[in-house]
């Protein structure tokens, strides 16, 4: 996507984010705001694998851990700004956990499917620890009673202020891991994606530019982790698990790979259809939702996303 | 084949639902909100627990049809709101708050797993919103707005240990899937033993998705315990079942299975000679139960089963109905205050709920399997027992 396309997109999202509150009620923006939160953990995957190539199948792993540190940390009795410290301690545990395992995989040659599959099977073993460490956990049950957000003396529970408060740091975010991603870091990226071996040829040591992306997007994984558990108000062992992780990876194939943008309108646009056409119909939903995604890879390979593109393509007078 | 039809006819009464709340939409909401009492059902009809689910979903459309050919409730209709949870806590939890915050609905019921009450309750609690959980669990919860209509571990085990130790033998052998309710269950088991004269003499925890029980029935078999107490549940208790039988396991065998779960999960005749605890049979010989099975049948299918799931969201219903009655009022609150003091006549017996904590007073039983696997007969009944929570003080 050309960058005046990505910047035109992005303040046209900028300006719906804000026109929202004035549109819906308290409960439609909670799940809007719920929405973006996992918007976010798309665009997370999506800045790793949109850049590399390389798809992880277990990000929920580091969303979910995300989510048990910041209930963890900001349960703790006699803590001040508990917000914050759960919020720093989530994204470097989450960090830390993908640096490690990014260490050990990519510097040992883990790539491609080899490392889907290592990485799914990390999120089968993270649900597990979670269910069965319960001293720690709460086991199946998960942990209740996660404060909402608040900075001191700035609540942040509120309808408005915890969307907004979302909305901001998903602009942030997105903004930050765009200028990565078209900047010379990313350039790397995407030659190590296309051909490794001839970009270590050049000089750039592949294994740590992947091994600090990763620790990146798992950083930022488990930000919408923290967030998502402060807003729901509890944490619970499938939110590390593999369906999640699955459900991500679709979210951000609906919405265009590589473009950022795209996952975040793919998971709104998927949760808001499944939300919709499940109440619609409780039984008969995952079929209708199968459907549109069938149809949607069939018509929009590129994600929903490319529709933009395609119309510029077919409007007269106007040359891509 | 069988399968297929079921789920067509659930696909039926899921559109019929569907249709049911579309045409309430075109009402203004203040006309709505006076005619009809709306109950919030989240139930898991997809994902890991749908068998379960659709029992326990068909049970509330069976108490609510009761209720509203009668009077409804104080004169006004239920009306049923169905929202798949999908056994997941998103689920849960979106469905929670559109339950309440969309629909704006009286009540909230349903839910089985225990990540899908959780779930259920982090949204309700915050909102004070009244939640009906039907499902027998590990307990531990206590919240004000959280009424649970199904048994806790000590409803279920402290009842049963001495009648063990008499009939069945004093040496157990417990093997649970490695999660909290047989977790808890164990340890009320222990402590329930010992007072009875008997003991627990190995407890092993499998994860999910265990695929060989060989090492642990060895094992059982090296340390000839009296009977082995079974809390694997899901697809796991289908293979642990199977394997206890081919490894030619002479031991009685408690495993947590009830009607529905033997008949639609487990293959024939696998459960037979099996005991288990329950505050519901099928079997239990009274009037109560009679209607409620024929109501069952008669809507949803003459070779239907129900459990102790279904029975509890049932009675949470007419539970909930008599109290807003007695109450004369739908408020959170009120029917809150008023629901210690109705008592419904259920199909297992006589159910109330202790104000002290908002447990469910149950019926406990001990049913044996019968040939089929499938059915039980009720071999011993304890009467009502009432639920004691020292970690909560209401």
């Amino acid at each position: 996507m050309s960058n005046r396309t990505w910047f035109v997109t992005f303040a046209t999202g900028i300006l719906l984010l804000a026109l929202l509150p004035n549109v819906v009620d308290g409960y439609m923006l909670g799940v809007m705001r719920d929405a973006l939160i996992f918007g976010l953990f798309a665009a997370s995957l999506d800045f790793f694998w949109g850049r590399t190539g390389i798809l992880c199948f277990g990000h929920a792993c580091f969303f979910g851990l995300g989510g048990y540190v910041m209930a963890i940390v900001s349960m703790m009795p006699d803590l001040a700004q508990q917000t914050l410290f759960g919020l720093v301690a989530a994204v470097a545990a989450s960090a830390l956990l993908a640096a490690v395992i990014g260490y050990f995989m990519f510097f040992g040659g883990v790539r491609g499917s080899y490392f889907t599959i290592v990485t799914l099977a990390l999120a089968v073993i993270a649900q597990q620890v979670a269910v069965s460490w319960s001293d720690v956990t709460g086991g199946d049950t998960g942990l209740l009673g996660v404060p909402p957000l608040a900075f001191g003396a700035l609540d942040l529970s509120g309808d408005i202020a915890s969307y907004a408060a979302v909305a901001v740091i998903l602009v942030v975010c997105l903004l930050g891991l765009r200028l990565v991603s078209v900047g010379p870091w990313g350039k790397v990226l995407t030659a190590i994606g296309d051909n490794e071996m001839r970009a270590a040829a050049l000089g750039y040591n592949a294994a740590q530019r992947l091994t600090l992306t990763f620790t990146l997007s798992a950083a930022i994984a488990g930000l919408a982790g923290a967030l998502y558990v402060a807003m729901a108000g509890l944490v619970a062992p499938d939110l590390i698990g593999l369906l999640l992780s699955t459900e991500v990876v679709v979210w951000v194939a609906i919405g265009g790979r590589g473009t950022l943008i795209g996952p975040v309108v793919g998971a709104v646009l998927v949760q808001r259809a499944q939300q919709e056409i499940s109440s619609y119909n409780p039984s008969l939903w995952p079929l209708i939702i199968g459907c549109i995604f069938v149809l949607i890879v069939f018509l929009l390979p590129d994600g929903i996303l490319s529709i933009a593109q395609r119309l510029r393509g077919v409007l007269p007078g106007r040359t891509r | 084949m069988k399968t297929m039809i079921n789920r067509r006819d659930l696909l039926k009464q899921g559109a019929g639902a569907a249709m049911l709340a579309g045409t309430g939409l075109s009402f203004p909401g203040i006309l709505r909100a006076a005619d009809t009492v709306k109950v919030g059902l989240s139930i898991p009809v997809t994902g890991l627990q749908a068998i379960l689910g659709e029992t326990l979903m068909n049970c509330y459309k069976l108490a609510a049809d009761e209720l509203n050919a009668a009077n409804g409730i104080a004169g006004r209709k239920v009306e049923l709101i169905v929202e798949d949870n999908q056994t997941t806590t998103k689920g849960a939890v979106d469905k929670a708050r559109k339950l309440i915050g969309q629909d704006k609905v009286d009540v909230v019921m349903g839910t089985i797993i225990s990540l899908e009450r959780s779930a259920t309750l982090s949204v309700t609690s915050r909102a004070k919103k009244l939640f009906f959980y039907p499902t027998n669990f590990e307990g531990g919860e206590c919240d004000r707005y959280f009424v649970a209509t199904g048994p806790i571990p000590m409803q279920q085990v402290d009842p049963m240990a001495p009648w063990i130790v008499e009939s069945l033998g004093k040496t157990v052998y417990i093997m649970g899937s490695d999660y909290a309710w047989p977790r808890k269950m164990t340890e009320a088991i222990t402590a329930a033993l010992e007072k009875a004269g008997g003991k627990v003499v190995g407890a092993d925890f499998y994860p999910f998705g265990t695929q060989d029980f060989g090492p642990a029935f060895q094992k059982i078999k090296d340390s000839k315990p009296d009977i082995v107490w079974s809390m694997v549940v899901g697809n796991d208790a289908v293979t642990q079942l199977k394997q206890y039988r081919s490894f030619d396991m002479r031991q009685p065998l408690i495993a947590p299975l009830d009607e529905v779960f033997n008949k639609d999960a487990l293959p024939p005749g696998v459960a037979a000679g099996t005991y288990a605890p329950q505050p519901y049979w099928m079997s239990i010989d009274s009037p109560a139960n009679k209607a409620f099975i024929d109501g069952f049948r008669q809507r949803f299918g003459q070779d239907k089963m129900v459990n102790g799931i279904g029975e509890a969201g049932y009675n949470g219903l007419h539970l909930y109905a008599l109290a807003a009655e007695k109450a004369g009022s739908f408020e959170d609150a009120k029917v809150l205050a008023a629901l210690p003091s109705v008592e419904f006549d259920a199909p297992q017996g006589k159910v109330r709920i202790d104000g002290s904590n908002n447990h469910c007073v149950v019926n406990s039983f001990v049913g044996k399997a019968k040939d089929d696997g499938v059915g039980y007969e009720v071999v011993k009944s304890f009467g009502a027992i009432e639920p004691v929570t020292p970690y909560c003080k209401l």
